[in-house]
């Protein structure tokens, strides 16, 4: 087997998966309260929305169920992410501080690797969340939900892809922790409102500078209205965010200066 | 012999006592000398990081954006909502984001320095714990609110005009805006304190925070649940978080000597909550030197 084959990658992803959740664990009731404060924490914000739907039912054309549909995917998507690319909201400072000395020396993609060597376990709280709301709102059926799940699994990748990439501004434009935390902000705050209260031109700058539309606004509006050209738009441009977050990193990476910083991976 | 003793020892009480009164007030003003340094320290140190601090809160831009044009929505239409104008409301949101999106978490210092031991350097210094790091907070607090007000108050301008009697209510709700920091601090502290007793205090946090959002006005007026709910609510602490300061200013002044009595009362439940939680803590602390 090659030594950076899709394969080994994903091996590895399954070791720190494995180990992650294995240190979450071993303070179990930490790790509980934590997955428990955080369905509460998300379930907080259906009072938001009732007290905001009696007073008025239609939000452009979004009803109550519609919005629970974008709570749901992001919910798992953001969740997915935490559990399983953790550490790249911590990315933007490791560079300031030179921590991804240890990484360069590891004989896998230090993208991948840096990414995935931390679980936040609160993560599973959301995962949890989302699927209680998916099947409380939703009109379930077996393809209803496949398509679901598959768009839960392109989402994490843009969403993780994304927050990588404005993670690693840091790599061109010196200390960026504060854009990358804004970015992250916009990025999971405007995903959670429905698109149709934002002018058309509003929507297009933000697909593009914070790909909100690729990660819950068209796979819910696909949801509710099956649509092949959509759909296609949808993965292309999924696999666009991906390729130009790893492009963004790796490029970067070559004008990453070390920090001399002496440091150990056990 | 014993009633000599015994009226030497009144003698010596009563003679003391001028003096335990002149090392109390003493001990007062250097407690109040003190943090008040220790509040212009805090709000010092945030004014060399302004600009940084600037450009890392335009999100609140964002939500604000967010906000204005989900209640242009909601209000389509109508003029009032639970009495309230859509100018109103944007404005009051502007408000209560501004309050509580520039702290610095301070429970997360506090559950930090509780895990890493730096809570019994305090043990050594003339300032409790407590008072030393809601000061910094307030202070930086305070300075963190003005550019965030400039910031908020030019969304919402350019969202839904100029708010009646802008001057009059900014006035008044000033003082409800910085005790509304000094609650929010006390609340931190006791949810960071809890970290004597627990692993992870986040999840503790997560549900305050959430409790503040919605049942403190943060997100909406209290105006907008059924009347007697609301007014259970206007009569608790978390009001003073974000509703009073908010209602105050978007009024133009009016319901400032509620405002005023309800934070009074919490600050003072708020200020004996935190010692006793501090006391028993520091029971609790194990140090040895070094």
């Amino acid at each position: 087997m090659k030594r950076n084959s899709p394969a080994s990658i994903l091996r590895l992803h399954g070791s720190y998966f494995k180990f992650n959740l294995a240190a979450g664990m071993a303070y179990r009731s930490s790790f509980f309260t934590q997955v428990f404060a955080m369905v509460i924490n998300n379930a907080s914000f259906i009072v938001f929305w009732k007290v905001l739907y009696s007073l008025e039912t239609d939000m452009g054309g979004w009803a109550f169920a519609d919005v629970m549909l974008l709570w749901a995917l992001v919910a798992i998507i953001y969740g997915l992410g935490e559990v399983f690319f953790g550490n790249i909201p911590w990315m933007s400072r490791m560079i300031i501080q030179g921590e991804l000395d240890v990484y360069l020396t590891q004989p896998k993609p230090v993208a991948l690797h840096a990414a995935g060597s931390r679980m936040a376990v609160a993560g599973w709280g959301d995962v949890l969340y989302g699927l209680v709301v998916y099947f409380l709102t939703q009109p379930v059926s077996p393809g209803h939900f496949g398509l679901f799940l598959g768009f839960t699994a392109v989402g994490t990748l843009t969403m993780a892809a994304a927050r990588l990439a404005w993670h690693s501004l840091g790599l061109w434009l010196g200390n960026a922790e504060g854009v990358a935390a804004a970015l992250d902000e916009m990025m999971l705050s405007m995903n959670l409102y429905p698109p149709s209260l934002f002018p058309n031109e509003v929507r297009l700058v933000l697909t593009v500078a914070v790909p909100s539309a690729l990660v819950a606004w068209l796979p819910a509006e696909i949801l509710r209205e099956t649509n092949l050209p959509r759909l296609l738009t949808l993965l292309v441009a999924s696999a666009a965010v991906v390729a130009a977050a790893l492009g963004i990193f790796t490029l970067g990476l070559r004008r990453y200066a070390s920090g001399n910083r002496m440091g150990a991976r056990v | 012999m014993n009633k000599e003793s015994e009226s030497n020892r009144r003698v010596h009480s009563s003679a003391a006592e001028p003096t335990k009164v002149a090392a109390a007030s003493g001990l007062r003003a250097v407690g109040f000398r003190s943090t008040s340094a220790l509040l212009i320290s805090g709000a010092r140190n945030q004014l060399a990081y302004l600009g940084a601090f600037v450009v890392k809160n335009v999100f609140l831009v964002v939500f604000l954006y967010i906000f204005q044009a989900l209640w242009k929505t909601v209000y389509g239409e109508r003029e009032l909502i639970a009495g309230i104008t859509l100018v109103q409301m944007v404005w009051y949101l502007t408000y209560t984001e501004c309050i509580t999106i520039g702290r610095s978490p301070l429970w997360r210092t506090v559950q930090d320095e509780v895990r890493d031991g730096t809570v019994a350097y305090g043990l050594t210094r003339p300032v409790p714990y407590p008072r030393l790091t809601m000061a910094r907070f307030v202070g930086e607090g305070l300075i963190r609110l003005l550019p965030l007000l400039v910031l908020g108050a030019a969304v919402a301008l350019l969202a839904v005009g100029p708010l009646p009697r802008f001057f009059r209510g900014f006035i008044s709700a000033l003082p409800l805006m910085a005790g509304a920091l000094v609650l929010i601090a006390q609340a931190e502290m006791l949810v960071g304190l809890a970290a004597f007793r627990l692993e992870e205090v986040s999840p503790v946090y997560w549900i305050f925070q959430k409790t503040m959002f919605f049942l403190g006005g943060l997100f909406y007026p209290l105006d907008l649940y059924p009347p007697v709910f609301a007014e259970v609510l206007k009569w608790g602490p978390l009001a003073s978080f974000a509703y009073w300061p908010a209602h105050v200013a978007v009024n133009g002044g009016e319901g400032l000597e509620r405002g005023l009595l309800n934070l009074a009362v919490w600050m003072t439940v708020g200020a004996t909550a935190v010692n006793l939680a501090y006391r028993r803590a520091m029971k609790n602390v194990q140090a040895q030197g070094g």
